[in-house]
């Protein structure tokens, strides 16, 4: 019997400048227009640790742990 | 590994082809077990990716590594977690494939996140821990839970795991980089924290509390989180933790009853009284059933480890629990829902072993 799975999405630390032409958004990275949405970093190819999708806007997070503990804690899943 | 080859050695001259036989047998054994345990298979090959990846630095044997290291390791501890009950879901890392796309790969509320080199594999273990825990766990409850009492009992959980991960860099990491941080934010998250290690301690926050919150989110689907309802969760751990931190002939309440929680708990822990029968708690049990409580557990602290124990006294009182459980579902028809054995540590720092059940009663819809 296959188990419930929860799949969690990665991005391989090589790929990342690939993730965010795959997502439109590397115009944007490059002119540091992207800024994370926890602390206000802005965020670059090495700073970036997460993206999340959150009422339609894509909410960005750099790599300082308080940063990425926050954006998951906001984004737990209240599935019931 | 020199202390196996030992053994095996040993074997073989001692027994000489019986032991290459016997060695043989134990290898294929091992093998069907790995091969028919998907957790363990992707543990293998995650090991063999990694040999992979360190003689040909090739991206690809890197990627398959983090991504088998990760599910194989968190799979496996999530089932040997001591949960009452089919707890956490099991993970599934999938890389993030999106080239050409657009922005609707990512689903709402997905959150994507960029691993480490392998080299910082406990950085990522760490993480999607973290992330697991929080998206799987007391599902149907958050939104009533407040921030301090939600996060004590996620920083538990994820220690948990990792614990059952086993490797110490990983333990390491995370308690310096997570777990104390968050613990130092306020001095509501520390007496949270401090109750509910407590309660764990004695073998009760996966046993029971999770188990019973799980219940809850059952109970108040469709309804709209209240401050009540917060104060009867926050309620049910204070009740836990004065029973974990009940020091000998100290009494403490044994039911909770609140608008969504009515439970019953019988302790057996003195054996002095247990030895003279069980009837005192069959007329606890017959009290918890009159009273309509929607779960009863049975938690036995049995005596000692290690201590100069009277093995007679002991063997009775071994007969005894059994007896006792034996009666309860006989006198009372009432199912048992689960049976965890376990050892915990008493406040003396006893090494004490220990048995809950859970009994839920016929009338109690699930």
């Amino acid at each position: 019997m296959e188990r419930e799975k929860e799949v969690i999405r990665t991005i391989y630390h090589k790929d990342v400048a690939n993730f965010f032409e795959s997502i439109g958004s590397s115009g944007e990275l490059a002119r540091g227009e992207i800024r994370c949405s926890i602390c206000g970093e802005i965020i670059t190819l090495n700073n970036f640790r997460a993206v999340a999708r959150k009422s339609e806007n894509l909410l960005f997070c750099c790599d300082k742990e308080s940063c990425i503990h926050e954006l998951i804690s906001h984004l737990k899943g209240d599935k019931a | 590994m020199i202390s196996y080859l030992a053994t095996l050695i040993e074997l073989v001259s001692k027994y000489g082809a019986w032991g290459v036989l016997l060695i043989f047998i134990g290898v294929i054994y091992y093998l069907l077990r790995v091969i028919l345990d998907e957790d363990l298979s992707t543990v293998w090959r995650a090991r063999i990716y990694k040999a992979v990846y360190k003689i040909s630095g090739k991206s690809e044997a890197e990627k398959k590594y983090i991504e088998n290291d990760i599910s194989g390791r968190i799979n496996l501890a999530r089932r040997n977690m001591p949960f009452g009950k089919e707890y956490l879901a099991a993970i599934k890392v999938e890389w993030f494939e999106g080239m050409g796309g657009k922005t609707a790969q990512i689903k709402e509320n997905e959150i994507i996140v960029r691993l480490d080199p392998a080299e910082s594999q406990e950085k990522n273990i760490v993480l999607l821990t973290d992330a697991l825990v929080k998206q799987t766990s007391l599902i149907g409850i958050r939104h009533i839970l407040k921030e301090p009492l939600e996060l004590s009992m996620d920083l538990n959980l994820i220690k948990n795991l990792l614990i059952e991960i086993g490797d110490r860099r990983v333990l390491d990491w995370f308690f310096r980089n997570e777990y104390q941080p968050n613990v130092n934010k306020s001095e509501e998250v520390k007496e949270w924290t401090g109750k509910i290690v407590e309660i764990d301690e004695k073998g009760l926050f996966t046993r029971l509390l999770l188990v019973q919150l799980d219940d809850y989110s059952k109970r108040i689907i469709g309804k709209p989180g209240s401050s009540e309802m917060f104060h009867e969760i926050a309620e049910l751990v204070d009740f836990l933790y004065k029973m974990s931190t009940k020091v000998y002939a100290q009494d403490v309440p044994l039911d909770f009853i609140t608008q969504n929680i009515k439970i019953g708990i019988i302790l057996v822990g003195e054996t002095s009284k247990i030895l003279f029968g069980i009837e005192n708690y069959l007329t606890a049990f017959a009290y918890n059933i009159q009273k309509q409580f929607t779960s009863i557990y049975v938690i036995i602290w049995d005596k000692e480890f290690l201590g100069n124990v009277d093995s007679k006294a002991h063997k009775k009182f071994v007969e005894m629990t059994e007896s006792l459980d034996r009666d309860i579902q006989k006198t009372f028809r009432v199912p048992k829902d689960f049976e965890l054995k376990y050892t915990c540590t008493d406040h003396e720092g006893n090494k004490r072993k220990a048995k809950i059940s859970r009994y839920i009663p016929e009338y109690v819809s699930q």
